[in-house]
C-alpha cells in the first residue's frame, strides 16, 4: 500500500512540474521535456501499482522486468528484427510503394486504367487481412517471402490511391506553362508533376509505413520459420512468457516510431515549400 | 518574324461552338489588345496561337507562330525552386544548360536581382509576377501571349507591371488578353472585342506605348472601349 501512495506522491509531484514548465514558455527544450516527465510518470505509477497490487504477471508485467527481457533477449529480438522488419516488412514496402507509384504514374497517363484499375486496387485493400495472409503463406512458402507478399498487397493502395491524387494536383495552366516551354511529357512529368505530388505520397508513404509493420507480423501467425516477431509474440503467450511478447511489443513502438521519424524527416526536406510544411516550421 | 500571324476559322470544345468566322490578324512588333465578354472565346484563340489545342475542334487557318512564350494571371512559379531556378526553367525542362548570367540580367531588368535565391514564398505577389515576366523574358520568343497578366494585381503595381512589361516586350509580337479597358488604351497598339459575331476594330491611341494613364487620347479610347463593351450585341 505504500508503495501506491509513493508512486501517486512522485506521479503528483512531477504532474505539478510539468504545469510549472509547460506554463514557463521561456525555458529552451520545454516542448521536449514535457513529454518525457510525462513518460516517466506514466512508467512509475504502472510500476508500482503492479508491484504494489501484486497484479499476476501473465496479466500485466512490470515495465522493469519488460526491460530486463528487452536487455536479456537481445539476441532473439534482434534475430525476429531481421526477420520480420528487414526482410518481411521492409522489401515488401520497398516492393509495394515502387509499384504503387509506378502504377499511379500510368493510371495518371491512361485513364482508362483509372477506371480500371482503381476499383480493383480498392477491392484488394478491402480484403481482411486475416482471409489474405493464409492464401499468400500457401502461395509463397512459410519464409519470409510469403510476409513481403502480404505487405505488398496491404501498403499498394493506399500509396496508389495518394500519389495519383499528387499526380493530378499541378493544375491545366501549369501543365500548359510547361508545354509551351517545348518539354516532354517526361520532363514535365520528373520536372514539374512528381515534385507537386511528394505531400501527398509521403502521406501514402506514412500509412503505408505502419500497415507493413502489422502486415509482416499478422501474417507470421499463419506459419514462419521458428523466428519472426509474430512467430515470438504467437508461441510466447502460449508459455504465458508475457514479458517477451512486451519485449517484443517494445521493438515493434520503436521500429514504428523510428520509421515515422525518418519518413518525416524526409518529408520536410523535400516538400519544405508546402504550405502544411511551412506551418510547421514557424514558432 | 515578319510575317502576318493570321487565325481565320472556328472552334469549337466538345461540340459546343466557340467562335465561328472569327478573323483574327496580329501586326507583327507590335501590341494587340483583345477584349470582350466571358465566355466568348480569348482564351480559347490563346491557347490555338500557343499550340495547346487538344480538345478543341479548330477549323480554319492559322499560321503558326512556332515557338511562343506565355504569361498568365496566375504566376505559376514553382514553389520549390529558388527565383533563379524558376526563371531558367525552360531552360531546365529542355535539358539545355543554363544560362545564369543571362537570367541574372532579367532579374536585374525586373528589379529583382537581389532576390534571386529566395523561394518564391517569400515574395509578395507583384513580385512573384515579375518573376513571371523575367521567365517569359528569358524564353526570349518572337510572339508573347499575355493572358491577364495583371488582373490579380493591386491598381498600383498593376500600372507599375503595364509599364515594365511593355518597355521589356517592346518589338516583340504580343496579343493580350485583357478585360480591363484602360489596360487595353495604354497598351494597346491595336484594340479588338471580340463578340459572337465576330470581332470589332476600336480606334487605338497613336502614341508610343506604355501611354500615360492622364493622357486624352488614353482616356478617350477607355470611355470609347466602355461603351462597346457595354453595348448589347
Amino acid at each position: 500500500m505504500i508503495m501506491i501512495l509513493i508512486a501517486i506522491l512522485i506521479w503528483a509531484a512531477l504532474f505539478y512540474l510539468n504545469i510549472r514548465l509547460s506554463r514557463s514558455a521561456s525555458l529552451p527544450y520545454a516542448g521536449a521535456i514535457v513529454p518525457i516527465i510525462f513518460g516517466i510518470a506514466l512508467l512509475v505509477l504502472w510500476e508500482a501499482i503492479v508491484r504494489g497490487l501484486s497484479v499476476p504477471r501473465v496479466l500485466l508485467p512490470p515495465p522493469s522486468s519488460i526491460v530486463a527481457t528487452f536487455f536479456t533477449a537481445l539476441p532473439i529480438l534482434f534475430t525476429d528484427f531481421v526477420q520480420t522488419v528487414v526482410k518481411g516488412a521492409l522489401s515488401g514496402y520497398i516492393l509495394g510503394c515502387s509499384a504503387a507509384i509506378g502504377a499511379a504514374i500510368l493510371v495518371d497517363q491512361y485513364s482508362f486504367l483509372r477506371r480500371g484499375l482503381l476499383p480493383i486496387g480498392n477491392f484488394v485493400a478491402a480484403l481482411p487481412i486475416i482471409g489474405l495472409a493464409p492464401i499468400l503463406v500457401m502461395w509463397f512458402g512459410f519464409d519470409w517471402e510469403s510476409k513481403a507478399a502480404v505487405v505488398v498487397v496491404m501498403v499498394f493502395f493506399p500509396v496508389l490511391v495518394n500519389a495519383v491524387e499528387g499526380l493530378q494536383d499541378t493544375d491545366q495552366m501549369q501543365r500548359d506553362l510547361i508545354r509551351t516551354y517545348g518539354s516532354s511529357y517526361w520532363q514535365a512529368l520528373i520536372k514539374l508533376r512528381l515534385p507537386a505530388a511528394l505531400p501527398f505520397i509521403f502521406n501514402g508513404l506514412k500509412i503505408a509505413s505502419t500497415l507493413a509493420l502489422i502486415g509482416a507480423i499478422v501474417a507470421e501467425f499463419f506459419g514462419s520459420p521458428v523466428k519472426g516477431m509474430g512467430f515470438r509474440i504467437s508461441t510466447a503467450v502460449g508459455q504465458l512468457n508475457l514479458e517477451l511478447v512486451w519485449a517484443e511489443i517494445l521493438v515493434v513502438a520503436m521500429v514504428g516510431t523510428g520509421t515515422y521519424g525518418v519518413l518525416s524527416y524526409f518529408e520536410q526536406r523535400l516538400t519544405f515549400w508546402h504550405p502544411s510544411q511551412r506551418e510547421r516550421t514557424k514558432p | 518574324m515578319n510575317q502576318l500571324l493570321r487565325m481565320t476559322g472556328s472552334a469549337a470544345i466538345d461540340g459546343t461552338p466557340i467562335f465561328s468566322q472569327l478573323d483574327l490578324v496580329l501586326t507583327p512588333h507590335s501590341w494587340t489588345c483583345l477584349l470582350g465578354a466571358s465566355g466568348v472565346g480569348k482564351s480559347t484563340v490563346l491557347r490555338l496561337f500557343a499550340g495547346l489545342a487538344e480538345g478543341i475542334t479548330f477549323n480554319g487557318s492559322l499560321s503558326k507562330p512556332g515557338c511562343v512564350a506565355m504569361m498568365a494571371q496566375q504566376d505559376l512559379l514553382m514553389p520549390w525552386l529558388s527565383v533563379m531556378d524558376n526563371v531558367l526553367l525552360g531552360a531546365s525542362l529542355r535539358g539545355e544548360r543554363a544560362d545564369k548570367p543571362r537570367a541574372r540580367d532579367r532579374l536585374e531588368q525586373v528589379g529583382l536581382a537581389d532576390h534571386a535565391d529566395k523561394l518564391p514564398a517569400a515574395l509578395s505577389g507583384g513580385q512573384r509576377q515579375r518573376v513571371a515576366l523575367a521567365r517569359t523574358l528569358m524564353e526570349d520568343r518572337a510572339v508573347v501571349l499575355l493572358d491577364e497578366p495583371f488582373s490579380a494585381l493591386d491598381a498600383l503595381t498593376r500600372a507599375q507591371m503595364q509599364e515594365l512589361t511593355a518597355e521589356l516586350l517592346a518589338g516583340r509580337t504580343v496579343l493580350l488578353v485583357t478585360h480591363d479597358p484602360n489596360e487595353a488604351a495604354r497598351l494597346g497598339q491595336t484594340i479588338l472585342i471580340m463578340t459572337p459575331t465576330g470581332l470589332v476594330d476600336i480606334a487605338a491611341p497613336t502614341s508610343p506605348i506604355p501611354r500615360d494613364i492622364h493622357a486624352a487620347d488614353v482616356l478617350r479610347a477607355q470611355a470609347d472601349l466602355f461603351d462597346h463593351l457595354r453595348r448589347p450585341t
